[in-house]
């Protein structure tokens, strides 16, 4: 059940990350699907009776908290360079 | 499963929908709280303690601020229409995201005090175990963690400082 929950989040979080344009909700999508991979990792573990998916968990959050890091440090950067969050105003390597 | 499950499965995934659909970035933010802490719930749910508290903690305390701080650092530039006070539909939508959240803490709680019957036996010592795992197996990954934390803050340190002129 909680691996069927875990696969919807994931789905809407890559919907996210293909519709939307605004780079800080493609983020949030990221992490939407980063969450949904940690809650799968529990769920088998536990269907295992195996403790090893929580230290991977563990891991995982320890990543994405660095990643989100950078990734706020580069919508930040961005956004003085070319004064947007739109990804389709993104074009310096086209001229 | 049950009848926790099941509200918390609603709630995260209608919450979920909301981040990605909704025009205000902090409205998103909110969103995502929400989506976390269903998460929160549901690894306690699973027995992971640990891990839910770890939930609350990093990602809807600490990974959250560092989102509503660069919202609030980018919103009023990017949209700055944006700026007239808030709608009707806007603010049902944080009360209603605010009674999401709320919600989810009540089958939180609900779920720590109640779900598990052996909770003492084998709920309680979730964390010892992970604990006993992660600094035995796992000690070198561990150690390297903190490596990558502090690539992270000196290359968020970098990305984030503000040159002058420094291409010519």
């Amino acid at each position: 059940m909680v691996e069927s929950f875990a696969a919807a989040l994931f789905l809407i979080g890559l919907l996210g990350i293909v519709l939307r344009r605004t780079i800080l909700v493609m983020l949030m999508s990221l992490e939407l699907m980063l969450n949904a991979v940690n809650l799968t990792f529990v769920a088998f573990g536990q269907q295992q009776g195996l403790l090893t998916g929580q230290v991977y968990v563990f891991f995982t959050m320890t990543i994405a908290a660095a990643e989100a890091a950078i990734g706020l440090a580069l919508v930040i950067a961005l956004f003085r360079t070319f004064r947007s969050v739109d990804t389709h105003a993104v074009h310096g390597m086209r001229e | 499963m049950d009848v926790p499950f099941y509200i918390c499965a609603g709630i995260g995934i209608a919450a979920a929908f909301s981040v990605i659909l909704q025009r205000r970035a902090v409205l998103s933010v909110l969103s995502l709280m929400v989506v976390l802490i269903t998460c929160a719930a549901m690894y306690a749910m699973l027995g992971a303690h640990f891990l839910a508290v770890l939930q609350i903690l990093v990602y809807a305390g600490a990974v959250m601020v560092l989102f509503v701080f660069v919202v609030m650092l980018l919103d009023p530039e990017i949209l700055p229409e944006e700026v007239r006070p808030q709608s009707i539909l806007e603010r049902l939508w944080i009360f209603i995201l605010t009674l999401g959240v709320s919600t989810i803490f009540a089958m939180l709680v609900w779920v720590f005090a109640h779900r598990y019957v052996p909770y003492r036996q084998m709920g309680a010592d979730n964390t010892e175990k992970v604990s006993l795992l992660l600094f035995s197996e796992h000690i070198a990954a561990f150690e390297a963690t903190s490596l990558i934390l502090i690539a992270a803050i000196v290359g968020a340190l970098t990305l984030s400082k503000r040159h002058r002129k420094a291409k010519g």
